[in-house]
């Protein structure tokens, strides 16, 4: 079954949903960026200092979780979204394997941005420290759960769609 | 109705999508439902503007835009816990700590100290060296020095102008601080506030507040 499954899925389609996974990470990296950094210019942040709440970060362990979870939305989902939109829009069979990598693939792209840019701030990834919620299941989830609905969202035949391919003869 | 509008609402009436959208703005309100709920259990009942830090050493309330971070180290010298806030807007600090009995123990014996005005004066001395050190040029104009209480305890306090101190981005400053120590049999209380001098009339009435209202644990 296996083998059947790979002589279907053709060099290009492999390339088409890593290059979904690449765009993916770009949504993740822009996003990121623009709504949750914290030296002053993530929306987040912003929002919070106008609204003269920014000393609400202090409490970290509860404002890491809304963090997360508000990152599971606007940054993961939304680039897995994208990276399955692209995907979809380019493979027409076999999605329901090939929206596994660009989901994988973004968040390994990100995740291996983090060690290294941790590492090179002179620090290490110790897992026994890391916000494993924060940094890896909600990530993954987000990314992998986005990439399934943006592929299927391209593919999903609308109802006019489905009324001409089956027509209505009563 | 245009094409674009069209494609956009038949885009949206697939599950998918709809799925997508839900997850995307159901995380959004939860994420803000969290920050609320944050803000409203930690709200000061004392003034609106403030937020309540509870700690097992001190209740003290800071102002709503200020950063607050909290650390505790205990060693064999004793017990060290401090609380340091600050505005990054307006550039202004406030610190406190607190040490056992240990830790003032080894604070005093290691500088050949007494009381409380004794470690006021090295501490101001110790920090106008270090700055010396960086610029040549910086002054120092002591304001005022007295007693003051806070949560019930007298503490010395010394208030201090420094001018022309460089900062990391090596402008200079002319900074303000008030310093203030407490020393009992069972600990040493040391708290300050820094701001620019320019901004010290309307700041050190933040720091009032703060201190009117802190309590120790």
């Amino acid at each position: 079954m296996g083998e059947a499954l790979f002589n279907e899925i053709e060099k290009w389609d492999l390339i088409y949903a890593l290059i979904g996974g690449g765009l993916g990470f770009i949504v993740v990296w822009v996003t990121s960026v623009l709504i949750f950094d914290p030296n002053g210019i993530g929306a987040v942040y912003w929002s919070l200092a106008s609204l003269g709440i920014l000393g609400i970060i202090s409490f970290q362990e509860q404002f890491a979780l809304a963090s997360a979870i508000m990152q599971f939305g606007i940054v993961h989902l939304l680039g897995g979204f994208c990276g399955g939109l692209y995907t979809g829009y380019k493979v027409e069979k076999k999605l329901k394997f090939l929206l596994i990598i660009p989901g994988i693939a973004t968040f390994l792209i990100s995740f291996l941005i983090f060690i290294a840019s941790t590492y090179f701030q002179g620090g290490a990834v110790n897992l026994s420290t890391t916000n494993l919620l924060g940094t890896v299941i909600l990530p993954i989830t987000g990314n992998l759960t986005g990439s399934y609905l943006g592929g299927y969202a391209i593919n999903w035949p609308t109802k006019e769609e489905t009324e001409k391919k089956e027509p209505n003869l009563t | 109705m245009s094409l674009v509008l069209r494609w956009f609402v038949r885009a949206f009436r697939k599950p998918p999508v709809i799925v997508f959208l839900v997850l995307l703005l159901g995380s959004c309100l939860t994420g803000y439902g969290i920050i609320y709920n944050i803000a409203a259990s930690h709200q000061s009942e004392i003034n609106p503007n403030f937020l309540h830090f509870e700690t097992d050493y001190v209740e003290v309330e800071l102002p709503k835009n200020w950063i607050t971070l909290q650390g505790k180290v205990q060693n064999a010298t004793g017990l060290f816990f401090s609380i340091v806030s600050y505005n990054p807007f307006t550039w202004a600090f406030f610190q406190f700590q607190f040490c056992d009995e240990n830790a003032k123990m080894f604070l005093l014996e290691r500088s050949n100290l007494t009381d409380a005005s004794q470690m006021l004066q090295k501490i101001i001395n110790d920090t106008y060296s270090k700055i010396l050190e960086k610029n040549s040029n910086v002054t120092r104009i002591f304001n005022e020095n007295g007693t003051m209480t806070i949560s019930n305890l007298t503490a010395e306090y010394s208030i201090i102008t420094l001018r022309n101190v460089p900062t990391e981005t090596s402008n200079l400053h002319n900074i303000t601080s008030l310093i203030a120590i407490h020393i009992d049999e069972k600990r040493l209380i040391y708290i300050s506030f820094t701001c620019d001098e320019s901004n010290w009339s309307k700041e050190s009435e933040l720091f009032a507040i703060i201190a009117k209202y802190l309590k120790l644990g």
